[in-house]
């Protein structure tokens, strides 16, 4: 046991110091207290989030079952209720409930 | 600035389609990670690696490693491979977070998952003194969904052994990642509109 302790230490820092690691770069780079950001660096931050959007959808499409038509149909309901209603939670759990609807039949 | 309530009861009404999803594949994550990572304490596991990296790829991913005992080193090149993405989160909230001092700033950044940045870069919240206190309580809820469905999920398999089928609890909760999805196609669905000039 003692064996898995030092391992699980090992391992849960290991991935620990990687994962803060990636999440703090940007503001290791550019997030010293008073200097003011370089203009490229404000205007990166201010076009990337609908590209980093676009990209975990696409990413997330992939663990989801692609190859059906269940995704894209639940993915439509989702889209068209956040339009219509404009009611995020009520797009969310109605795109989800048709998704997992669609997978048991 | 608005009402501390007010500020909570939005973190919180945002929070809901995170806790659909973390909370099913926090189970998922720690019924298998008892099941088949050949570990002994399977829930102290959980709730470490749950509580400390907060991310549902890896969370997966690092069961076999750890089932065939890989070193460190190697789950930590893998992490690097499979969650390099959350290198570019922190540039659209350099401007908004400059403010926020040193504890809360390394905690907002520690609980930078795909949701979170989703949802705090999507706020309206103008005065970042509200945008901080909304991202600390979106973080501390959605981290508690988190921690409490992969510890949940591995203790159970643990105590209950043998009754636990990891097979059923993945076909019952099968879909319910489709929450996040969701979240994502919201927020998109909102951002080109806004592109578009409806929105306003």
């Amino acid at each position: 046991m003692g064996d898995e302790i030092a391992y699980m230490l090992g391992v849960v820092a290991a991935g620990l110091a990687v994962n803060f690691g990636l999440r703090a770069l940007p503001f290791v780079l550019f997030g010293r207290k008073g200097r003011s950001l370089p203009k490229a660096v404000e205007k990166l931050g201010a076009v990337i989030s609908p590209v980093i959007i676009a990209c975990l959808i696409v990413y997330s499409y992939a663990s989801l079952e692609w190859r059906t038509a269940a995704p894209y149909v639940a993915g439509f309901v989702t889209i068209a209720l956040e339009l219509w209603k404009k009611n995020p939670l009520l797009a969310i759990i109605a795109g989800t409930l048709v998704y997992m609807a669609l997978l048991r039949f | 600035m608005e009402e501390q309530k007010t500020i909570f009861r939005r973190a919180l009404a945002d929070s809901l389609p995170v806790m659909m999803g973390y909370t099913t594949m926090g189970l998922v994550a720690g019924v298998l990670l008892a099941a088949k990572g050949n570990l002994v304490l399977a829930p102290l596991w959980g709730l470490l690696s749950s509580a400390c990296w907060i991310t549902g790829t890896m969370s997966f991913a690092f069961i076999p490693e750890v089932a065939a005992r890989s070193s460190a080193y190697a789950i930590a090149l893998m992490t690097l491979a499979v969650n390099f993405r959350y290198a570019f989160y922190g540039f659209s909230l350099l401007a908004r977070w400059q403010g926020v001092k040193s504890w809360r700033k390394l905690y907002l950044i520690l609980l930078l998952t795909d949701e979170n940045y989703a949802l705090e870069d999507a706020s309206p919240l103008k005065d970042p003194r509200d945008h901080e206190r909304y991202c600390l309580i979106l973080s501390a809820l959605n981290h508690s969904y988190w921690v409490s469905g992969v510890t949940v999920g591995a203790l159970l398999v643990c105590l209950l052994g043998f009754a636990i089928d990891p097979e059923a609890i993945r076909r019952a909760t099968n879909g319910m990642e489709f929450a996040m999805v969701a979240l994502f196609l919201v927020i998109f669905t909102d951002q080109i509109k806004g592109f578009c000039g409806h929105g306003r």
